[in-house]
């Protein structure tokens, strides 16, 4: 288990150069497609944002929770982290299929395929982070000292959806139904992030499990305190540390399944 | 008759692996040896379920299947500057044994070594991003390769003139055609210096003026000191214009390697004598 580990750094060590390549190649294919290119990565989000606030601002007069956080902003500091989860959910479970060639016609390592990808979909994060930055600073909603917890949050989704999607592409790449099910399990795994509701004002135990242990209710959570709840995140413990194991658990199972499918996978796609 | 092997046996769990003997897969630098590639009692099976769903159950518990040998104890031995051309009846094995070569299969059991740099065309897609651009597409498989902006810029211009596919290198690959793809993907791998070169059933592709080009350029790299050629085709005429040796390769392993001529005689009598079956 531990050479499969040492196996995964050394192969992405070994391809930085062409990882960022790669990535920057991803983000240009779904930029370069349409004349406004750019611009449609801003419009998904915007299109979020501004529903959910149409109907729960204006419609059923919910508030922000947080005292001179507009909602519009407090909505955005939670959609534009829970669209890359949620985006990353879905395609980086398919990343094999979507770059089979890297697969089966050219050697190249599996982990570096979920790597680059991951960092391509980060890339368009990071330009919709700075957008809400922009947004709060011209809104008067300002920054704090918070905000210096960001990049280890961003770091962190990076590291755990690049090994979500290790542990979940070869699975995939096998099986149709586990497709189904992670399509399937978009849906929960949304409404009970608290992506446009305060998790904290949930008083259901069972619910709050639930919370708990929604990686994307933890990663919402976590931008939101960077940005506009304001509060240091080991200061949850009840946030942090179901998120820790969650994440122990989810690399133990990434080489649990490389180990036992990588060689497969190429001759499964 | 489908499966030519083994009976439906119980399959393996995480547990049990599929075989005792792990193989071995090595890989130096060309200058270090003799021997291009060399295969030792190679297996390569296949393990088929009956659905997509019994093959995500046999991760967890045993699921009957079927195992297929792709390649069964094959061995063989090509030095550097030899240029065989596999022939085999579909299904025979010859891909497979080409795939792993090229290392994106393992095998299960049997040792492999490949000393120098492989560049290998395994089908007309030629591991190319149908989104992409063609020149995008040279642009990241030449970094893929291994090489800089700059080498591959110098390169560019000339594996662009050579595909001949004139505006269609700045569109998007899924607008090609079969010919422009080979085109492209034969001027690619032709152009990097690789030290094995393996064609897989694309020279059957192009048109009667690329096959002549490419002929050509065939002929200059094989001239060039070195390269190793592997070549898999089911047009005789061209394996006798390009290989002085043939291996043949029948139900996953070598029947016959010795001169182009005497492999061409075995192979027809082959084809000719027993009724062809896929696997």
């Amino acid at each position: 288990m531990w050479s499969t580990l040492v196996g995964f750094f050394r192969d992405n060590w070994r391809w930085r150069n062409q990882v960022w390549h790669l990535a920057v190649t991803e983000v240009r294919k779904e930029a370069d497609g349409a004349i406004l290119g750019w611009f449609w990565f801003l419009v998904s989000p915007a299109m979020y944002v501004g529903v959910l606030w149409l109907s729960l601002s204006v419609g059923l007069k919910t508030s922000s929770p947080v005292e001179q956080v507009p909602y519009v902003t407090w909505l955005a500091a939670g959609v534009v982290p829970w669209q890359f989860c949620s985006g990353m959910l879905m395609s980086g479970a398919t990343v094999y299929q979507r770059y089979s060639y890297l697969v089966n016609r050219i050697k190249f390592p599996l982990t570096v395929i979920s790597n680059f990808f991951t960092l391509a979909r980060l890339l368009v994060f990071l330009f919709m982070m700075l957008l809400v930055l922009a947004l709060m600073f011209v809104s008067g909603t300002g920054w704090s000292i918070y905000i210096v917890q960001l990049p280890l949050v961003v770091l962190v989704m990076y590291g755990f959806w690049m090994t979500w999607s290790i542990f979940a592409a070869p699975i995939t790449a096998i099986s149709k139904d586990f497709q189904n099910l992670v399509r399937v399990l978009g849906t929960p795994l949304f409404w009970l992030s608290g992506v446009f509701f305060d998790v904290n004002s949930v008083h259901q135990a069972w619910l709050q499990v639930i919370f708990s242990i929604n990686p994307m209710s933890f990663f919402v959570a976590s931008v939101r305190a960077s940005l506009v709840d304001r509060y240091w995140i080991w200061q949850r413990p009840n946030l942090l540390w179901p998120f820790v194991g969650v994440m122990v658990v989810l690399i133990v199972l990434a080489i649990l399944v490389q180990r036992r499918l990588a060689t497969e996978v190429a001759d499964a796609l | 008759m489908p499966f030519r092997s083994s009976p439906a046996t119980v399959g393996s769990s995480l547990a049990t692996p599929l075989t005792d003997s792990r193989p071995h897969f090595t890989q130096t630098r060309a200058s270090r040896s003799l021997v291009a590639v060399d295969f030792q009692h190679v297996t390569k099976t296949y393990r088929l379920y009956r659905s997509p769903r019994d093959h995500l159950r046999s991760l967890i518990w045993p699921v009957p299947h079927q195992m297929v040998h792709a390649n069964r104890d094959l061995s063989f031995t090509i030095n550097h500057g030899e240029s065989v051309a596999l022939l085999g009846r579909n299904g025979a094995g010859k891909s497979t044994a080409l795939k792993i070569i090229t290392g994106v299969t393992t095998p299960n059991t049997g040792e492999v070594a490949v000393h120098g740099r492989v560049s290998a065309l395994l089908d007309i897609g030629a591991g190319f991003d149908d989104q992409l651009t063609g020149r995008a597409n040279l642009i990241m498989r030449g970094r893929l390769w291994g090489l800089s902006q700059r080498q591959i810029v110098a390169r560019l211009d000339d594996i662009i003139d050579f595909a001949d596919i004139g505006p269609y290198i700045d569109q998007p690959m899924r607008t090609y055609s079969s010919g422009m793809r080979a085109r492209l993907g034969f001027s690619f791998s032709a152009s990097l210096n690789p030290d094995i070169l393996i064609l897989d059933e694309v020279m059957s592709v192009g048109d009667r003026e690329f096959a002549a080009k490419s002929s050509a350029r065939m002929r200059e790299i094989i001239a060039r000191e070195g390269l190793t050629l592997l070549f898999v085709t089911h047009s005789l005429e061209t394996a006798a214009q390009f290989c002085h040796r043939a291996i043949v390769i029948d139900h996953g392993s070598a029947h016959f390697d010795g001169p182009i001529e005497a492999g061409l005689d075995f192979y027809r009598r082959l084809s000719d004598g027993q009724p062809s079956h896929d696997r």
